[in-house]
């Protein structure tokens, strides 16, 4: 239940935040009737109609059903965990966007793997090393030389 | 005798295909990507044909769509190897296995579970082929009646089904198709072609491309998942057996069920293989003479789901290719391979690229055919992979996924927008909103959006135009009739709740 407040929450920040940006769109002289902001202020308001909606009823369940098990602090500190783990491989992938420009692409990939493998809880060693390696130069392989993209390096204009 | 005519011409079309291009190759690599894939826990079939989505964009339309046609196939029996073997289902369809599947694993007789559920998973994916050929085009023919305003309507519609048959609340499932509309809305205007929501970004004035959605959503959101879950189980070296003839006899009747639920619920958008998997098992169980084995290794209780979530992989596509109303998440992503080759799903793909129908047909064909043999020959691979580390696995599947997305536009601004949908994917999954909706939000956004200004266009701004086409306020009443019957349902199961929680 408590999820569900969050998520109403949620939606209604979005809605406003949507719908100030909708309503700054400007005017253009080919436009029509509706207009570039029309559909995109209804979404805004459908979408704050149903976080409204979802955070009533859930009120509602909440204060009628009273027997329902409330949220434990283990479980809330177990979605704590997971999001900061999830995290922790969003900020591989970050990393990953902003070497790759600057070492190029074998080598950052290289790197993401292994970091991944280790984040994952593998043991930094040399073999892990090896596999971060050819896993970098197969992929540069594959898709430079076999596929012929291009891929991202600062020798690569 | 034309129709017999038309037939033998499209056999003929079929043959030549087989033997002029790779279309072989492409439904066989397929397959055994998707077996692989739908073998590891976490990897579902949507993402086991995400990752390859970025590779189809370089290929000719037809290599490209069976490709991933065939992925689905595969995927889907995949699924029930780690389902029988360690007790955890490769993809949600096989869940419905674990109960039966993994009962006769402990009994030893797990090469028996294996090939019970390779030998339904080709009579499901055959008679879903069937179903598809058949019913596709006739339903197609349909749209040729529509109007702007009755896609507008059929928009609505798709998306209100799959909002109110996604996740546990229908509140939740229509927001999250709104915030994919939200997305579609980004890029140049439609109509006059002011840019909306670009923050001064050129990479985003044609909008976000709904690929690198479904990747970001489905795929990343999911690594980013399971990086926070433990180690995956590990299974001994089993071989396959083939069920014997008086065993075939025995599990003609759940296949039959299998078949025809698959059927139904795979041509019902929104329903999907898992949902089928589960209903026809109890169908199944419904109709045995052996109910008390079910649950303790029946053979009837792997055949059924095993034969439902392959005959959905193939009637999936009857609304995707019919409308344009992807019905699972897998088919969302074929929808996307359509979609990146210009191809727009109707009667017009059937005019004007009836070789790639017939194409998709018999690669389809092909795919679950080979099912056959790569479901032997790669169980050894698939086992291997089962038993590798997690860490390596998913290290290398985030490096396909990185280097995958930059191929496709070489852009890295595409891949930091992956990484967003799949935290926004995450968090998503936290707060409990389902990921299809919005996924068919951003495919459907545009249909939606410049269909309904058009419709006023030529109406002059005079909204009872929706309400004088016939076809457009059938679909229009029948969303309405979905949200709200759905609304109801809830409704009255929280009443129940509410009258044991006071009992």
């Amino acid at each position: 239940m408590r999820t569900d407040l969050v998520c109403a929450a949620a939606l209604l920040v979005i809605a406003i935040a949507y719908y100030g940006l909708a309503s700054g769109l400007g005017q253009s002289a080919l436009s029509d009737e509706v207009g570039a902001a029309g559909l995109p202020m209804i979404y805004a308001m459908v979408l704050a109609t149903l976080g409204i909606l979802l955070a009533l009823i859930t009120g509602l369940r909440q204060r009628l059903i009273r027997a329902e098990p409330a949220v434990t602090v283990a479980k809330r500190l177990g979605a704590g965990h997971r999001l900061y783990r999830a995290c922790g491989a969003l900020a591989i992938g970050i990393a990953y966007l902003m070497l790759v420009p600057v070492i190029g692409y074998p080598f950052a990939i290289a790197l993401t793997i292994g970091c991944m493998a280790v984040y994952q809880g593998e043991r930094l060693t040399l073999p892990l090393a090896g596999i971060a390696c050819a896993g970098g130069a197969v992929l540069f392989l594959l898709f430079d030389l076999v596929l012929g993209i291009e891929m991202p390096a600062p020798w690569n204009p | 005798m034309e129709p017999l005519s038309e037939v033998l011409n499209s056999l003929l079309e079929a043959f030549a295909l087989l033997t002029a291009t790779p279309l072989v190759v492409f439904a066989f690599a397929g397959v055994a990507w998707g077996i692989m894939g739908g073998a590891l826990p976490g990897i579902s079939p949507s993402i086991a044909m995400a990752l390859l989505l970025p590779f189809t964009y370089g290929m000719d339309p037809t290599s490209a769509i069976v490709l991933l046609a065939a992925v689905y196939v595969g995927a889907e029996y995949g699924g029930s190897i780690p389902a029988i073997l360690i007790n955890t289902p490769g993809t949600n369809a096989a869940a419905a296995t674990v109960l039966d599947g993994h009962a006769m694993y402990k009994q030893g007789r797990g090469a028996e579970a294996l090939g019970i559920s390779l030998y339904s998973g080709v009579i499901g994916s055959l008679f879903g082929l069937v179903m598809l050929v058949t019913l596709t085009e006739p339903l197609s023919r349909l749209a040729l009646a529509f109007t702007p305003m009755s896609y507008f309507a059929l928009g609505i519609l798709g998306l209100s089904i799959i909002a109110s048959l996604s996740g546990d609340s229908v509140l939740k499932g229509l927001a999250a198709g709104v915030l994919g509309l939200m997305l579609a809305s980004v890029g140049s205007d439609p109509i006059s072609g002011l840019p909306r929501f670009t923050f001064g970004r050129p990479e985003l004035l044609d909008g976000i491309t709904p690929m690198l959605v479904m990747i970001g959503l489905f795929a990343v959101s999911e690594l980013l998942h399971q990086s926070s879950t433990g180690a995956w189980q590990r299974t001994s070296a089993i071989r396959l057996r083939f069920p014997a003839r008086a065993l075939r006899k025995r599990l003609f009747k759940s296949q039959l069920i299998g078949g025809a639920i698959g059927t139904f619920e795979g041509v019902m958008p929104g329903a999907g293989g898992t949902v089928a998997s589960f209903l026809s098992y109890n169908e199944a169980r419904r109709w045995s003479s052996n109910k008390q084995e079910f649950g303790q290794g029946s053979p009837e209780g792997v055949a059924a789901p095993e034969t439902a979530n392959n005959t959905v992989a193939a009637t999936a596509l009857v609304p995707v290719l019919s409308f344009g109303i992807p019905g699972s998440n897998s088919a969302a992503i074929l929808l996307g391979g359509l979609l990146i080759h210009g191809l727009v799903p109707g009667p017009r793909l059937f005019e004007e690229n009836g070789a790639l129908i017939t194409a998709l047909y018999t690669g389809l064909f092909v795919a679950s055919a080979s099912l056959l043999i790569l479901g032997i020959a790669i169980l050894p691979a698939c086992l291997w992979f089962v038993n590798r580390s997690k860490g390596y696995l998913m290290a290398f599947i985030y490096a396909l996924i990185f280097s995958g997305v930059y191929s496709i536009n070489y852009s890295l601004f595409d891949l930091g927008l992956v990484l967003a949908t799949g935290f926004v994917g995450l968090l998503m999954r936290m707060v409990g909103l389902p990921l299809l909706p919005t996924v068919l939000g951003v495919v459907l956004g545009f249909l939606v959006e410049s269909n309904y200004r058009r419709a006023l266009v030529l109406s002059g701004g005079d909204h009872s135009v929706f309400a004088e086409d016939r076809i457009a306020l059938a679909l229009l009443a029948l969303a309405g009739a979905f949200i709200i019957g759905s609304l109801g349902t809830r409704a009255w199961r929280f009443a129940h709740e509410l009258k044991a929680a006071r009992a």
